[in-house]
């Protein structure tokens, strides 16, 4: 057998100290095997964890992942660069606008395009509404594993009018494909820049509801807290990025170690745990939200007038009105949309997503596709993490620490 | 060494290591330990709830908002005369990411000499991405705000150029959408291209373009 293969743990493997509360007995001799999932409730989407249990303790979990596999990086191949944002919205489907933006980025890095303040702006905007988006999910969600349903409701509020104010930029609710090479898709119109300004005005406030509903809870304070520690090194080791990293105390956000869009310029904390457990995933997630708050503050005060796409024909769709009169911006609309590349060449782009580091390694032969996408999903790779969190933990623990790892299925996947 | 002849300090590898505020686990208080002030206190919250705003819709009889920015199912703008304006260009047909659109060309004794003898869009395919009325050179396919797409069966999701056809006035809101936003920067005096006439590319500067597009 290769060494790949992991030894089946039994319980005669494990060391003496594991007593089980048994008082020396051996009352479970023989392990029970549970497959959890991948249409479970609390799995998240579609994640299989194939369990070895002795009594209520996990004494084995083996996650199987690619359930919802769609072969998004092999599909990028055929594809258009353009046409390409409309697969991002979909890998972690919480936050589609985070994942365009990434994308956007490092196919700009690599055309050597810049999208003008105003686009940068709009950009840094939608990340961190897409982060409080994901975040939002996590809340509501995260009190429905631990027994908080009523959580959802409130969660889900705030959520709805999210995506109200995401459906008066976009015109969709859900995966709106709206960034464009170069800039974005339309202009935020002064209208729904005091409707966004009331939304954040609002949302502390509504943060501190949550923590009132679940901070203080006993119920929910036994469920999470010590369970599902790490040490920072062996989340170092893991890939582990995120929130998740951050919980057990190192302090790495890409918007702060890697500055992209507009974070050089604002003023926001990074908060990070003292332990690495589920219960400061959940308050670092929590103080996230009202950093991200403190940021849309910031930016919709102070929101650069100007273009909203670069004004660069060679790389953007020209006016329509001259496509309608002028063959010059005809041929130019066809052969934007038909034969747009981006020079020979490689990249790798990474953005903090709302659940870590969120990459796509980009190469180009020069044609209208991509040679190769790779994406640096940080959900598969937190995932990692599930087994030293679980392992000697409680069955009903599982729940909690999959709801405070927050990996989406579609993104893992992807 | 004084200190100003000293080697400055390696730069933090992260330029996040500076002061992060720590977000500290405290212990439950008396009053939370005995659980029942606090679950007093949220089914109190949870009460006065009820006495404030829906937030929800009561959704078949009271109907979302529709906006010209909302992107319903794309469909074919008509001529007053009931002619589609399309031309049957395909870009749309090429740049659908779902490959939703499937346009038959054939030719017509009108000045446009160019037309759709079918089009059709499958809407089960459809992400109403709205790709295609950006890329329309003849503002002849847009996003109506028809979001709601019922059907019996499969055939009834897919809309052929009769169905798709809807007059330019169910349609204005939208058009003058697209017109205002697409406009960008129309009639700007540097709108012009450059001495030469062409547009230069400066990522091709000093460099051949790749083969592939020759």
């Amino acid at each position: 057998m290769s060494s790949l293969t992991e030894k089946l743990v039994t319980v005669s493997d494990l060391p003496p100290q594991h007593d089980y509360g048994a008082g020396g007995r051996d009352l479970h001799a023989e392990p029970m095997e549970i497959s959890m999932g991948p249409q479970h409730p609390a799995t998240h989407g579609v994640l299989q964890c194939k369990l070895l249990l002795d009594g209520e303790k996990v004494i084995k979990i083996d996650p199987v992942v690619g359930y919802l596999h769609r072969g998004k990086e092999k599909h990028a191949e055929q594809m258009t660069y353009q046409q390409f944002f409309t697969l991002t919205d979909r890998l972690d489907y919480l936050q589609p606008l985070a994942n365009e933006v990434g994308w956007a980025l490092c196919v700009e890095k690599l055309a050597g395009i810049e999208a003008p303040p105003r686009a940068q702006a709009i950009r840094t905007i939608l990340c961190e509404f897409m982060r409080l988006s994901a975040h939002l999910v996590w809340a509501g969600i995260g009190g429905v594993d631990t027994g908080a349903v009523s959580m959802f409701m409130y969660a889900f509020r705030d959520r709805e009018a999210l995506f109200d104010l995401m459906d008066e930029l976009t015109g969709l609710r859900t995966n709106q494909e709206y960034l464009r090479i170069g800039g974005v898709g339309a202009d935020l119109t002064p209208e729904l820049v005091a409707k966004m300004r009331k939304w954040v005005a609002d949302f502390p406030a509504h943060v501190d509801e949550f923590e009132l509903l679940l901070t203080g809870n006993r119920i929910f304070h036994e469920r999470m807290r010590g369970v599902g520690q790490i040490t920072a090194q062996q989340a170092i080791d893991l890939g582990v990025t995120g929130p998740c990293l951050r919980a057990t105390g190192v302090g790495v956000d890409l918007r702060r170690a890697r500055p992209y869009l507009l974070y050089p310029q604002l003023e926001f904390d990074v908060p990070v745990g003292t332990r690495g457990d589920a219960f400061d995933r959940y308050l670092v997630r929590i103080e996230e939200m009202r950093q991200s708050a403190k940021i849309l503050a910031q930016l919709l005060d102070h929101l650069p007038a100007g273009d909203w796409i670069a004004k660069d024909f060679k790389n953007v769709l020209p006016p329509k009105g001259r496509v309608y009169t002028s063959m010059e911006e005809m041929i130019h609309q066809f052969k934007t949309v038909t034969e747009w590349c981006p020079p020979k060449g490689e990249v790798y782009l990474a953005t903090e997503a709302a659940n870590g580091e969120l990459g796509y390694y980009l190469m180009s032969a020069g044609a209208s596709h991509p040679y190769r996408v790779k994406i640096r999903s940080p959900s598969f790779i937190n995932l990692q993490a599930l087994k030293p969190m679980t392992l000697g933990s409680y069955f009903s623990d599982i729940v909690a620490i999959i709801a405070s790892l927050h990996f989406i299925m579609g993104e893992c996947d992807r | 060494m004084s200190p100003e002849t000293a080697a400055p300090a390696a730069p933090p590898r992260f330029a996040a290591a500076v002061a992060n505020p720590k977000v500290m686990q405290r212990s439950l208080t008396l009053n939370e330990k005995l659980f029942l002030g606090p679950f007093l206190k949220s089914l109190a919250y949870t009460f006065s709830r009820m006495f404030k705003k829906d937030v929800t819709r009561r959704y078949p009889e009271q109907k979302m908002e529709v906006t010209p920015t909302l992107h319903g199912v794309p469909v074919l703008v008509m001529k007053d005369d009931g002619s589609p304006r399309c031309v049957a260009c395909g870009l749309c047909e090429f740049v659908c990411p779902p490959r939703a659109i499937d346009i038959t060309p054939g030719e017509t004794d009108r000045p446009i000499e160019r037309e759709p003898k079918e089009f059709v869009i499958d809407m089960l395919r459809c992400i109403e991405c709205s790709y295609c009325e950006e890329v329309c050179p003849e503002e002849a396919i847009v996003m109506s705000s028809d979001y709601e797409v019922v059907g019996r069966r499969r055939e009834d999701f897919v809309w052929n150029l009769k169905k798709l056809l809807k007059p330019v006035e169910a349609l204005k809101a939208r058009i003058e959408w697209i017109r205002k936003t697409y406009k960008r920067w129309d009639g700007a005096a540097d709108l012009a291209p450059p001495e030469g006439g062409v547009y230069r590319d400066p990522r091709w500067a000093g460099k051949s373009k790749p083969a592939e597009h020759h």
